[in-house]
């Protein structure tokens, strides 16, 4: 017998059970809350657009998932833009109060080299590390082969244990 | 060791995650187009129409404006706020700088609106010739403080020097991006006014070759004669951008 599957899709109650995991995810991959919140409120009404055929609610969660992915690209390329010039065009080069204590722990450094890898890498560990997808998940969400989803995964692994050498 | 960083990835990206997301975290309304104000669907009637009709007014003017002033900048309204600008098509100007000089202080916009020339063959069919590899490259960055309106010039805000090593990589990649215009049409994002880069190749068998790098909008790389655009084109943005990134520790 087949599934049962609601023909219309309840965009709302996706919203209510499914916003705070979309949530995270759009901030490690955006790195900033409000931009976070802004992918995430702009897949929806793209999910809820009159024109998207799209109505079938496991696909619906993977639709938002690579609009997030995809929305979150350009929000992070900002990020580093206004980090790149700001404290240059501020002539601040006095470090935070807190920069040495936070910068001295080895998950915030974690994080941090994260942040910094390269868009693709960053991408893959977020997807495999922290939402738990397979190989094949990340392929299709990202749009790779699954050998390229394994190199950049095998590519950044290495990147992050280098990068935490001095820490180990 | 891989085993070791991958469970503390998992814990450290989940730590992260509901730090900034907590459970008790409220959710919002949902910004929904199909909720729009009752007025609003009343009124479109007449409402969408005008408003086409006066945003395409507004867009003819602001392009045969631009037009006629050759600038990116928008005139009247101070020049200082990000604008959808057409694509960057100048391929030839005066900017022709050398390593051995350094880097200016300050730049002229009208300048960099020509763009860069460079003396010397093997530069029309990519960005970098192949018959020579460089032995240093100077790269110098721009950005405005948006203190004056409209914006006129530009202020060094950094200068990175590479040695031959990372010169000769970061010109084997230069030399691979496509010159291909993958565009098709595609709208630019918002750049910045003031905000490019000078890449300055330095050679011992010919003259210096500079490029001229608009780092925000729509992405590209010209050589003066020839120009990539980043727009679908993955030897830019994934060839290009990884390598200057991993040399140059800028991206």
């Amino acid at each position: 017998m087949a599934e049962s599957i609601p023909a219309v899709l309840d965009i709302e109650g996706l919203y209510q059970s499914t916003y705070r995991e979309f949530l995270r995810l759009a901030y490690l991959l955006c790195g900033e809350i409000t931009a976070a919140e802004d992918c995430v409120q702009d897949a929806f009404m793209r999910l809820a657009d009159p024109r998207n055929k799209l109505r079938e609610p496991r696909a619906a969660s993977a639709y938002l998932r690579a609009c997030i992915v995809n929305r979150s690209r350009s929000a992070h390329r900002r990020k580093q833009s206004a980090r790149r010039y700001l404290p240059q065009l501020l002539q601040s080069d006095l470090p935070g109060a807190d920069v040495e204590v936070v910068g001295a722990s080895r998950d915030s450094a974690l994080r941090k080299a994260v942040d910094s890898l390269p868009r693709r890498q960053r991408e893959v560990i977020v997807l495999r590390f922290w939402a738990g997808m397979g190989t094949r998940q990340v392929a299709e969400c990202l749009g790779l082969s699954e050998g390229t989803v394994k190199t950049c995964s095998h590519r950044a692994l290495v990147a992050l244990e280098e990068s935490m050498e001095g820490y180990l | 060791m891989k085993a070791d960083i991958e469970q503390q990835l998992q814990r450290v990206l989940s730590d992260s995650a509901t730090a900034a997301v907590p459970d008790s975290l409220p959710v919002p309304p949902r910004a929904d187009p199909a909720t729009a104000p009752s007025s609003l669907s009343t009124a479109r009637k007449w409402f969408v129409p005008v408003a086409a009709a006066v945003v395409l007014c507004l867009g003819i003017v602001v392009t045969v404006t631009l037009a006629q002033n050759g600038s990116h900048d928008a005139p009247g309204l101070g020049g200082s706020i990000p604008t959808v600008t057409p694509r960057p098509s100048d391929v030839s100007g005066p900017i022709h700088w050398k390593a051995a000089d350094g880097c200016p202080k300050s730049v002229d916009l009208a300048q960099v609106r020509g763009g860069v020339v460079n003396q010397g063959s093997g530069l029309s069919k990519q960005l970098l010739p192949t018959a020579a590899s460089p032995n240093g490259v100077l790269i110098c960055s721009y950005a405005s403080n948006n203190e004056s309106t409209p914006i006129t010039n530009s202020q060094l805000v950094a200068s990175t020097s590479l040695e031959s090593t990372k010169a000769s990589e970061l010109g084997s990649v230069i030399r691979d991006i496509s010159l291909v215009d993958h565009s098709d049409g595609a709208k630019c994002p918002a750049y910045s006014a003031g905000i490019f880069m000078v890449l300055i190749f330095s050679y011992e068998s010919r003259p210096d070759i500079d490029l001229l790098y608009r780092n925000t909008g729509c992405e590209s790389l010209s050589n003066g004669v020839s120009i990539a655009y980043e727009t679908g084109n993955p030897s830019f943005y994934d060839g290009f951008k990884s390598a200057f990134e991993r040399v140059a520790g800028a991206r």
